[in-house]
């Protein structure tokens, strides 16, 4: 020890407590960053989660369901099933079915790509809609 | 396994008044003139050698000149030998001989070297080295003008008491430059502290992270769920602003015989004809607000619109 100079110990020690204050200060940096992330992490899986739940092709099931539950509804429609779509063609719909039906898709969380109404008749509608997942 | 060390040191006797040389790559064992230190030995009560040297500079105040000086002791029976020496007076003398102190294995006092049965013996032509009560002194000569010559090759051993100059002297004393050192030392720990708790609480992060990646089911990369955020997002968009038109479309002002006709929509854009409508202006009017009119014809009651949604 006697023969390093202690200004070069005195040296040494000012060069890491430099080191360690840089070293500190990007330590904070770093959490502040991942910090960050973790919260934009965290906003992003709620959105993400609410948005899939929404768009989920469990729907379809639920959607057909409900169709097969009214019979001059399910009598009506003609379905295409697709694997990401669902194709409904009707003719001639009553008013009244034509209501039921879109109030229900209209009402949920439905991805409609296509929707044709058009009036053949005083109380029936000629109906197109595609919905996809 | 038997290795054999070779020795690399060689002895030289450090006097003012005796010439001295050291050899080319050799390291040197001094062994310090009485000329250039003072002795006494002591009768203590204490028996600690700390207490002891703490003891010493005053003991040596009343016989030493100014100047600054270091001490050495040990205890040789019931009494205390002690040493005082003058760093600068050594290395003066080292560099007067031109022997580096980085090629000075340690300093020995001659008093504890030299063989004292063996005593008076010759040093210089003007010089001998003698005993007086238990002490090794220089004297002249002329005390002893048969005195033999010093032979540094017949000390075989050299004892334990070692002294070692500091190589480098600075303007700061010893206390203020340790007290400094102690203060950035406590920094550094703070700091060092401060980055492991900072370290400890990032880990964490990292790892609460990596959880709401498993819980929420996200896909691998931030991107890759950015971009399905995204599609999501845009299908979100869109199917609200598709359901706000259709509730424009329910409530749109018509007249008893007016009705509409056909609704179609696709890719954000939405056709309309209306029957039987007397003023055109009104309904188109009405859907403006909301939505961009890109087409629009109006011929026998019959109102056909195109909207971008």
């Amino acid at each position: 020890m006697k023969r390093i100079h202690p200004l070069y110990l005195l040296l040494l020690l000012v060069v890491a407590l430099l080191y360690s204050i840089y070293a500190l200060s990007k330590e904070k940096e770093a959490l502040l960053e991942t910090q960050q992330e973790v919260e934009k992490s965290m906003e992003l899986a709620k959105k993400l989660a609410a948005l899939k739940k929404a768009y989920d092709p469990k729907q379809k099931k639920r959607l057909l369901r409900m169709i097969k539950t009214k019979r001059s509804l399910a009598k009506a429609l003609t379905i295409e099933e697709k694997s990401k779509r669902l194709v409904i063609h009707a003719k001639a719909l009553p008013i009244a079915d034509a209501n039921y039906l879109l109030s229900k898709v209209l009402n949920g969380t439905y991805n409609i790509t296509k929707l044709q109404l058009s009036r053949e008749k005083e109380n029936q509608v000629k109906l197109e809609l595609e919905i996809r997942w | 396994m038997f290795t054999k060390f070779k020795s690399h040191t060689c002895k030289i006797f450090l006097d003012p008044d005796v010439e001295a040389e050291l050899e080319e790559g050799l390291k040197a064992d001094v062994i310090l003139s009485p000329a250039l230190y003072w002795v006494r030995r002591f009768s203590l009560p204490v028996r600690s050698l700390k207490e002891v040297k703490k003891l010493l500079p005053s003991l040596f105040e009343e016989f030493l000149p100014e100047g600054d000086f270091d001490y050495y002791g040990y205890f040789d029976g019931d009494d205390f030998i002690a040493f005082a020496f003058e760093q600068r007076a050594i290395k003066k003398v080292l560099a007067e001989k031109k022997i580096p102190l980085s090629r000075v294995e340690g300093f020995y006092f001659a008093q504890n070297e030299i063989d004292k049965n063996l005593l008076p013996l010759r040093i210089s032509e003007r010089f001998i080295l003698s005993e007086a009560d238990g002490i090794v002194v220089r004297l002249p000569a002329s005390f002893a003008p048969t005195a033999k010559k010093l032979d540094l090759k017949s000390i075989e051993r050299l004892s334990s008491h070692q002294v070692h100059l500091e190589h480098f002297s600075t303007s700061i004393d010893k206390k203020s430059l340790m007290a400094l050192s102690f203060v950035l030392l406590g920094f550094l720990l703070l700091y060092g502290a401060e980055w492991f708790r900072l370290h400890q609480a990032r880990v964490e992060a990292e790892q609460k992270k990596s959880a709401i990646f498993t819980q929420y089911g996200l896909l691998p990369t931030m991107m890759q769920n950015r971009a399905l955020m995204k599609k999501y997002e845009k299908i979100d968009r869109t199917q609200k602003r598709f359901r706000t038109f259709f509730a424009s479309v329910l409530h749109v002002p018509l007249k008893k015989e007016e009705r509409l006709h056909l609704l179609s929509w696709k890719k954000g854009v939405a056709t309309l004809v209306f029957e039987n409508i007397k003023d055109a202006k009104r309904v188109t009017e009405y859907f403006k607000r909301d939505f961009t009119l890109r087409k629009s014809s109006f011929k026998e009651h019959r109102l056909v619109m195109e909207l971008q949604i």
